[in-house]
């Protein structure tokens, strides 16, 4: 996903979007507010508050300044809305099995590390397997790769055991 | 029979003679002329017919004196002669009976004798049949059990061949059950040995490997499936509310 046409503060809400877990989050958060767009009667700022977490919020009302659009206006807020719903929702899922849970610093390596190779940001789904020892086995695109130390440790013994057969 | 014909027809003629001189009579007594002479005629014919039926009678009881007399000759000639017949009969009964036991016993000893020769004769051939029925029989016989002993001897030949092949093929299928046995065993053993010696292994890197090791090595499983092209185009995927 190429989000260079996205203004600063999509893009940083974009970045921040890790993990399959961070996704869900974050779609909860729009049908959330897109559930008191139809009353009139109360104030949207207010509710982001209360919804959003304060960083979160911050960005949502930068992006959408930043986009013109009046906070006030629940039709344009509920078009921002959807489209940032279908940029979220077309973010790309990569599958890794890791021996330890990492952390956000690692993660946030991770996806940079991905972004600058292949140009576009993933999230990842993240499952745990120890029996792995180190690295990780990745899913994407339907195919599974396994680059864990637990195989190379079975490539090598086999390699060596197995080979006087 | 010819005196008793004769008999008979000297009665009748007598009675036939009286007849018409009665007859004479009856006519004489008509005629009243006649009747003195008819009275002389008819006691003349009385008395010829008395004098003929006299003589008549004797000639009768000659002729049929003559008759018995013949008749009893001829009776004792009959009989004598039945009698001789019936002794001739007898002996010649007795001599066709004879010659009928002669003959039988004759043909009887002849059919003895042709019985006997004929007896002889099949007894030989039934002998000469036998001989080279048994001989034949022998032979068949000699025969077969040559046969059958060659073809025991071929099925024994058969059968250790078969039994040889069948000790080949399971020891051959036992040699490789045993290889096999051996390398499941072998398999068995390297895996187990495999195995613990990856256990060994894991736990140790476990325990060495560093939280920087870690993500040494995931960006290193990164930048190799990025070599590999496992990452270079992206599949989007949709996240479902």
């Amino acid at each position: 996903m190429n989000n260079q046409q996205y203004n600063p503060s999509i893009k940083l809400l974009l970045s921040k979007m890790l993990t399959v877990a961070d996704l869900r989050t974050q779609l909860n958060y729009i049908r959330d507010i897109e559930m008191n767009l139809f009353n009139v009667h109360i104030d949207l700022k207010e509710q982001l508050i209360q919804i959003l977490p304060y960083e979160i919020k911050e960005l949502y009302v930068a992006a959408m300044h930043e986009s013109g659009i009046n906070i006030q206006d629940a039709r344009l807020v509920q078009l921002f809305l959807g489209d940032l719903k279908n940029k979220l929702s077309s973010i790309p899922v990569m599958g890794i099995i890791m021996s330890y849970p990492p952390t956000e610093k690692e993660l946030r390596n991770f996806s940079s590390f991905i972004f600058t190779n292949i140009g576009a940001q993933v999230v990842f789904d993240i499952k745990l397997d120890q029996n792995l020892i180190g690295g990780c086995r990745l899913e994407f695109g339907g195919r599974i790769a396994d680059y864990s130390v637990a195989k190379m440790l079975e490539s090598y013994m086999e390699s060596k055991i197995g080979g006087q057969i | 029979m010819n005196i008793i014909l004769g008999l008979y027809a000297g009665f009748g003629i007598s009675i036939f003679v009286f007849l018409m001189a009665v007859f004479m009579l009856i006519k004489a007594s008509r005629g009243n002329k006649i009747k003195a002479v008819s009275s002389q005629i008819t006691q003349n014919a009385l008395q010829d017919s008395i004098q003929v039926l006299e003589q008549t009678r004797k000639e009768s009881e000659e002729i049929i004196e003559d008759a018995l007399r013949k008749a009893q000759s001829t009776i004792s000639s009959a009989e004598f002669i039945s009698k001789s017949a019936q002794d001739e009969f007898d002996h010649e009964i007795k001599e066709a009976e004879e010659r009928a036991v002669s003959t039988f016993n004759t043909d009887f000893q002849k059919n003895e004798d042709e019985f006997q020769k004929l007896y002889s004769q099949i007894q030989h051939e039934f002998e000469n049949q036998a001989q080279r029925t048994m001989q034949m029989l022998q032979g068949v016989v000699q025969k077969e059990a040559e046969s059958f002993r060659q073809a025991l001897q071929n099925q024994t030949i058969n059968a250790e061949q078969q039994m040889q092949g069948r000790v080949q093929q399971d020891f051959a299928r036992i040699s490789q059950e045993i290889q096999d046995y051996k390398n499941a065993q072998i398999a068995l053993i390297n895996k187990t040995v495999n195995e613990a010696s990856k256990e060994i292994i894991a736990q140790a890197l476990k325990k060495s490997i560093t939280p920087q090791d870690h993500t040494q090595l995931i960006l290193a499983a990164f930048e190799r499936a990025s070599q590999e092209g496992f990452i270079q185009q992206p599949m989007q995927q949709n996240i479902s509310n």
